[in-house]
C-alpha cells in the first residue's frame, strides 16, 4: 500500500508546475470544461478520491464520492491523461478531450486480494460471537463458497457428515439457524453441500457459541444468523455461475436515487448427475442395483432485497426468500420393509422479511422487523407418511441507547407465533432419539393429526457498563425471559459477561449465562410424543482471550482463544414407559431424564497480509452424556481433537486455497448381533457399549483455484474446487449385514472436483 | 452427494456386496413364524375381550441347508411388549415359559427330503387371561393392540439364533386373518416343485382372496377403514431374485445360471402379524 502512495506522491511532484495548478494557462486558443466519471474496470464502481491530471499541463481534480470530476478551462484538444488511486494500476492515456463527457476505467491492482481492513480497533463486545466476511467465506477453500460450509473451519464447529451444524460437544438440534434476526427451518439443501441463501446476497454470517448474549434465545447451544448485503445503490450488476452442482445467478442496482434492489436465483441439478449416473449402473446378477430416482434430488432457492433509505436518519429494507427442496427415490431392495416403494420428499419455506432501522441520535437506534412465512414438510418413506406444515410469524425490535459515556443500554424483544399442523402415519418409532435406530417396521403405525398455535415470546434487556481509569472494564449484566406457549413456561436467562481491555488489542472475557430451548412441536405431540416434556435448559461459562498483534496494522498476527464448560439439562430421550394421563396407560415415548456437559478448549491462529491468509484453529471437545442418572458415556459430538489450516495466496488475479482438516473420529454405538423380528422381516439390532466405539480419524485435504479476467464492464471468474484431493477414504458410519453378523465403513465423498464459470456485469 | 443419500436413508440401500444376502438360503434361518387361534381358524391375533384361557398354535419355519442336518434345543418365552419400539431391550422382566415339545428339542433331519427347510413341530401358547393383560390401558391401544412378544431361541453347540414374534392382543372384533397363498407362478406356470432351469423368469405370487380391510383407531378415537398391502420375501437357494421383497402386483426375476434343482420358498405377510409360507 505504502508503495503506491509513494507514487501517487511522487506523480504529484513530478507532473505539477510551481504555483496553482487548478488553473488554466491562458494562452491556449480553445479552451472549455471537460468532465468525466472514473469508474473500477471490470465492476463500473464509481471511484472516489482518485486524482485525475491533464498532462502536460499538470492540471489536477480528486473525484467526488460517485467518481465524478471536472475541469472548467482546458484546452480542447489531445492530453494524456493520467488517473491515480491507491489500490489501483496507474491509468495512462491520450485522449481527445473534444469528446465528452469522458469515462475512465481504472484496473485494479488485484481483483482477488483482500481488503484492507484494521481489525482491533472496533469494540468486540462478544467473545462468544464469530464473524465471516463475505469475502473469507467466498474464497474459503473446501466450502464452494457457501458462508455456512465455511462455518464448518471456525473453532467449535463439530465436524458432520450431516445438512447441520453442531457447535462445542452439542448435538446439531440445539443450533438455531436465523436470516437477519428471523428464524429459518434448515440452513442447508439437501446433502449439506450448499446453504439456502445465495452467497453472493450474504454480507456476513455470525456464529455465536457458549456465553452469547441475550439478543438471541430457543437455542441451548448456539446460533448462526446470515446476515444480509444491501443491495448495490450506485450501479447495475449482474452475476451469473454455471457449475457441476448448479447454476443461478443475480441482478442488483439502484431503484431510484435513494433505493436499490436485488433478485437471485438458484437451481441444483446435482439430482440429475446422480440420476444419470445411477441409471448408467447396471448390477451384477449378484448385487442390488443403486437407488434409482423418480424425481432426482433438486433444489432451488430464490431471494429478493428491496432497500430505501427513506431519510437520511430512516432506512427500510425488505428481503423475500424461498427455498425448495424436492427427491423421490425408489428403493430396489431396502434392508427395512418400511422403505419398500421408496422415500418420497419436500421440504421448502418462504420467508418475508420488511425491517426499519431508524437513527434516533448520535447514540440511539431503534429498530424493528417482522418475518412472515410458512415452512411445509413432506416425507413419504414407504407406507409412513408425514405432512407438517407451519405458518410463522416472528418479530424482533430493539431500541439500543448509549444513555451515558459509562452505559449502554438495549432492550428488545424476539418473538415467534406458529399455526402449526400436522398429519402423520407414522412408525412409533420414526422420532426416537435411540444413536442405534430399531428398522421402523417393527413399529406399530401411529395416526397422528394436529393442530396447534405456538406463541414464543422473547424479552431481553442488555446493559454494557464500562468502568476503571481507562475504562478497561466493561460489565454486561443482561436478562432474557421466554415464554414458550406449549409448554406453558416462562423461563428467566440471566446472561453475563464481563470484559477487561488489557489494551486496545488485547482482551480478557469472561461469560456465563442459562440458555432455554423449547421442544420441537412434534415431540410434544400426545400421540407421537409426550405432551408433558419441558424445555432443555443450560448453563455456559466461557473464558476466553483475544490479542490482535497488528496493533491496528493490516498485516500481522492475531490470536483468539479460550476454555468452554457446558453443563446440560432435561435432555430429552426415549422413554420406553407407559404413564396414565387419564386416558388409560399410554407409551410416554420421551422423557427429559438426560443431562450431561461439554467442555472444552479452542484457539484461533491467524496471519493476514494483503496477499496472504493463514488461519491455524484447534478446538479439544470433551462431551458426556447420562440418562437417568445412570453411567456417564460419550455423546456423538464428543469429537476430542478438531484442526484446520487453512492459507489462501492472491497472485495478480488469481487465488489460490487449500484447507486441511483433521478430526479425531466420531464416537459410535456398535452392533454386537441380531434378533430376527419375524413380524416385520428384519433383524433387531442388539447394541453394545454406549458410544463406546470410534471411527477412524477424519483428515482431508482441500484445494480451490480462482481466475478472474477484467474487461471493461464485466468480470469473468474460473474456479476449480477439489475436494478430499487426495482422495482419501474418511469412515462416516458403520454398515451392517441383514442379521448384524457382517459389519464394513461407510465412507465419505471421494475426490470431487468441481468447476465453474462466473460472469459479473 | 450419493453418500449424504446413502446415509441420510440409514444405511437401507447401499449395503455392501460383500455382505450375505438377506434372501440366500444357507446357514440356519428362521424364515417364519405363523400363530393361529385355535377357536377362530386363520385368525392370527389374541382376543384381548377374553378372560378366559385364549390357545394359539405356534409354527415356526426354519432353514438350515448348510448344516445337513442336527439337532436343536427349543426355548420359548413370552411376555408383554416392553417397549422395544422406544428403545426398551427385548428382555422380558417376568417371562411366561412356554413348552416345546419333544423336551425342548428338534432335529432338522425331520424337515422335508434333505432340504432342511420347513416347518418345525408347532406348539401352544396359551394366554390366561389376555383381557387382563390389557387393563389399565388406553381405548386407542387396547382397539389397535398391545403386542405380546413371543421368543423362540434354536440353540445347537455354541450357535443360537432368535426369533421374536409379536402378536397383538385387540379388543377389535373384525380380526386379522393370516394370509392364504393360491399359487406361484414362474413365467406364467403354477410352480410345483422347485425351478430347475436357468435363465431370467418371472416370478408371481397369487394370494388366496382379496386383501382384508381392517380399522385403525386415531388418537382422537375416530376410527378410519385401511386396505392391507402384502409384502412378499422370496427365498433362494441358487442364483438370485430381484428384489426379494416385492408387493402383490410385483413380478421379480429369478435369475438362474446354472440348471438344477433349486429350493425357492415365498412368504407373505400382510404387515399386522399374519403370514403364509410356501415352499418348493
Amino acid at each position: 500500500m505504502s508503495s503506491f502512495r509513494l507514487l501517487s506522491f511522487f506523480l504529484f511532484l513530478a507532473y505539477t508546475p510551481r504555483g496553482s495548478f487548478a488553473e488554466a494557462p491562458d494562452n491556449l486558443a480553445a479552451v472549455g470544461p471537460w468532465r468525466g466519471q472514473v469508474l473500477e474496470r471490470g465492476t463500473l464502481r464509481p471511484l472516489a478520491l482518485a486524482n485525475v491530471f491533464i498532462l502536460p499541463e499538470g492540471l489536477k481534480v480528486t473525484t467526488d464520492q460517485d467518481g465524478q470530476f471536472s475541469f472548467e478551462q482546458v484546452p480542447i484538444e489531445t492530453r494524456d491523461i493520467v488517473v491515480t488511486l491507491t489500490g489501483y494500476q496507474r491509468f495512462k492515456q491520450t485522449i481527445d478531450l473534444s469528446k465528452r463527457p469522458q469515462r475512465l476505467l481504472l484496473e485494479k491492482s488485484s481483483y482477488v486480494a483482500f481488503e484492507t481492513k484494521v481489525i482491533g480497533r472496533k469494540d468486540r463486545k462478544d467473545a462468544s460471537k464469530a464473524t465471516l466476511s463475505k469475502e473469507e467465506f467466498l474464497k474459503a477453500p473446501g466450502s464452494f463458497g457457501d458462508p455456512i460450509r465455511a462455518v464448518e473451519n471456525l473453532t467449535g464447529v463439530v465436524q458432520s457428515p450431516l445438512a447441520d451444524v453442531a457447535i462445542q460437544g452439542s448435538p446439531a438440534e440445539d443450533t438455531r439457524y436465523l436470516i437477519n434476526g428471523h428464524e429459518i427451518p434448515f440452513i442447508f439443501h439437501f446433502g449439506g453441500l450448499n446453504s439456502v441463501l445465495l452467497p453472493e446476497s450474504v454480507d456476513s454470517v455470525d456464529f455465536y457459541s457458549a456465553g452469547f448474549g441475550p439478543e438471541f434465545g430457543r437455542a441451548s447451544s448456539g446460533v448462526i444468523n446470515l446476515v444480509t448485503k444491501p443491495p448495490d445503490q450506485y450501479r447495475h450488476g449482474q452475476m451469473a455461475f454455471v457449475d457441476f452442482l448448479s447454476s443461478g445467478g443475480f441482478a442488483q442496482g439502484p431503484a431510484s436515487k435513494n433505493s436499490s434492489y436485488f433478485v437471485g436465483g438458484r437451481y441444483s441439478y446435482a439430482g440429475e448427475v446422480i440420476k444419470a449416473v445411477s441409471k448408467s449402473i447396471t448390477p451384477d446378477d449378484d448385487e442390488a442395483g443403486p437407488p434409482t430416482f423418480n424425481t432426482a434430488p433438486t433444489y432451488f432457492d430464490v431471494n429478493l432485497q428491496y432497500y430505501h433509505q427513506i431519510h437520511d436518519k430512516l432506512q427500510f429494507t425488505f428481503l423475500g426468500i424461498a427455498s425448495q427442496d424436492r427427491v423421490d427415490l425408489i428403493i430396489e431392495e431396502p434392508g427395512d420393509p418400511t422403505f419398500s416403494g421408496g422415500v418420497d420428499g419436500l421440504t421448502e419455506f418462504f420467508r418475508l422479511i420488511p425491517q426499519l432501522t431508524l437513527d434516533l441520535g448520535k447514540d440511539e437506534q431503534l429498530s424493528a422487523s417482522v418475518g412472515l412465512g410458512v415452512d411445509r414438510q413432506r416425507f413419504q418413506p414407504g407406507n409412513q407418511s408425514l405432512n407438517d406444515v407451519r405458518e410463522q410469524v416472528t418479530a424482533r425490535a430493539e431500541w439500543r441507547k448509549k444513555a451515558w459515556s459509562f452505559l449502554e443500554t438495549s432492550v428488545g424483544i424476539d418473538h415467534l407465533y406458529q399455526d402449526y399442523s400436522l398429519d402423520a402415519r407414522l412408525s412409533s418409532s420414526f422420532f426416537s432419539r435411540s444413536e442405534v435406530r430399531v428398522p421402523q417396521s417393527v413399529s406399530g403405525l401411529l395416526i397422528a393429526r394436529a393442530e396447534a398455535s405456538d406463541f414464543r415470546q422473547g424479552y431481553y434487556w442488555r446493559n454494557d457498563l464500562s468502568f476503571g481509569s481507562r475504562k478497561q472494564w466493561v460489565f454486561s449484566p443482561s436478562l432474557r425471559a421466554d415464554h414458550f406457549g406449549l409448554h406453558e413456561s416462562t423461563q428467566l436467562q440471566p446472561r453475563l459477561t464481563l470484559r477487561f481491555k488489557e489494551s486496545e488489542f488485547a482482551s480478557w472475557f469472561v461469560q456465563t449465562g442459562i440458555y432455554s430451548q423449547p421442544i420441537d412441536p412434534r415431540l410434544l405431540d400426545r400421540q407421537l410424543g409426550n405432551p408433558d416434556l419441558s424445555p432443555t435448559y443450560s448453563r455456559h461459562y466461557a473464558l476466553r482471550f483475544d490479542r490482535d498483534f497488528r496493533d491496528g496494522q493490516a498485516q500481522g498476527w492475531q490470536v483468539r482463544g479460550g476454555v468452554f464448560y457446558k453443563d446440560l439439562r432435561d435432555i430429552v430421550i426415549d422413554s420406553p414407559e407407559f404413564i396414565d394421563r387419564g386416558r388409560g396407560l399410554e407409551a410416554r415415548r420421551f422423557a427429559n431424564e438426560g443431562s450431561g456437559f461439554a467442555q472444552g478448549a479452542e484457539s484461533l491462529l491467524q496471519y493476514r497480509t494483503q496477499d496472504i491468509a493463514v488461519n491455524l484453529g484447534y478446538t479439544f471437545t470433551d462431551s458426556r452424556r447420562r440418562d437417568r442418572g445412570g453411567a456417564e458415556y460419550r455423546s456423538a459430538q464428543d469429537q476430542t481433537h478438531n484442526a484446520n489450516l487453512t492459507g489462501i495466496y492472491n497472485y495478480k488475479n488469481w487465488s489460490f486455497a487449500s484447507r486441511f482438516r483433521y478430526v479425531s473420529g466420531n464416537p459410535f454405538t456398535p452392533v454386537v448381533g441380531g434378533v430376527y423380528f419375524e413380524n416385520a422381516d428384519v433383524y433387531l439390532p442388539i447394541p453394545g457399549g454406549r458410544f463406546s466405539e470410534r471411527f477412524e480419524d477424519f483428515w482431508q485435504l482441500d484445494v480451490r483455484v480462482d481466475r478472474k479476467w477484467i474487461y471493461d464492464s464485466w468480470i469473468l471468474s474460473l474456479y476449480v474446487d477439489v475436494q478430499n484431493i487426495t482422495n482419501k477414504s474418511n469412515e462416516l458410519g458403520r454398515e451392517y449385514s441383514f442379521n448384524f453378523q457382517q459389519s464394513g465403513a461407510v465412507m465419505g465423498l471421494p475426490i470431487l472436483p468441481t468447476f465453474g464459470v462466473k460472469g459479473e456485469f | 452427494m450419493l453418500a449424504s443419500i446413502c446415509f441420510a436413508l440409514t444405511l437401507t440401500s447401499c449395503g455392501s456386496s460383500d455382505f450375505t444376502r438377506f434372501s440366500e438360503l444357507g446357514g440356519l434361518r428362521i424364515v417364519a413364524v405363523q400363530v393361529e387361534d385355535q377357536l377362530r381358524a386363520g385368525v392370527a391375533e389374541i382376543d384381548g375381550n377374553s378372560t378366559s384361557p385364549v390357545t394359539m398354535r405356534v409354527t415356526t419355519y426354519i432353514s438350515d441347508l448348510n448344516a445337513e442336518g442336527r439337532g436343536f434345543q427349543v426355548t420359548v418365552t413370552g411376555c408383554v411388549d416392553p417397549g422395544v419400539s422406544q428403545g426398551a431391550g427385548f428382555r422380558c422382566l417376568d417371562p411366561q415359559v412356554i413348552a416345546f415339545p419333544n423336551g425342548g428339542t428338534f432335529d432338522t433331519n425331520l424337515l422335508s427330503a434333505t432340504r432342511f427347510t420347513g416347518s418345525m413341530t408347532s406348539f401352544d401358547l396359551v394366554i390366561n387371561n389376555p383381557a387382563e393383560l390389557l387393563s389399565g390401558r388406553s381405548d386407542v391401544q387396547k382397539f389397535n393392540g398391545v403386542n405380546y412378544l413371543l421368543n423362540l431361541t434354536l440353540t445347537s453347540g455354541e450357535e443360537s439364533l432368535s426369533v421374536i414374534k409379536s402378536i397383538p392382543i385387540t379388543t377389535r372384533i373384525l380380526r386379522n386373518r393370516n394370509p392364504e397363498i393360491d399359487e406361484v407362478l414362474l413365467d406364467g406356470n403354477a410352480l410345483t416343485s422347485g425351478p430347475t432351469t436357468g435363465g431370467n423368469l418371472n416370478l408371481r405370487l397369487t394370494p388366496n382372496g382379496a386383501a382384508e380391510v381392517y380399522e385403525e383407531m386415531a388418537f382422537d378415537g375416530q376410527i378410519t377403514s385401511q386396505i392391507e398391502e402384502y409384502l412378499i420375501t422370496w427365498f433362494y437357494s441358487e442364483g438370485r431374485v430381484r428384489p426379494f421383497r416385492t408387493v402383490e402386483t410385483q413380478q421379480p426375476e429369478l435369475v438362474l445360471r446354472t440348471s438344477g434343482p433349486v429350493l425357492l420358498m415365498a412368504v407373505v405377510r400382510d404387515r399386522r402379524g399374519g403370514v403364509a409360507v410356501r415352499v418348493y
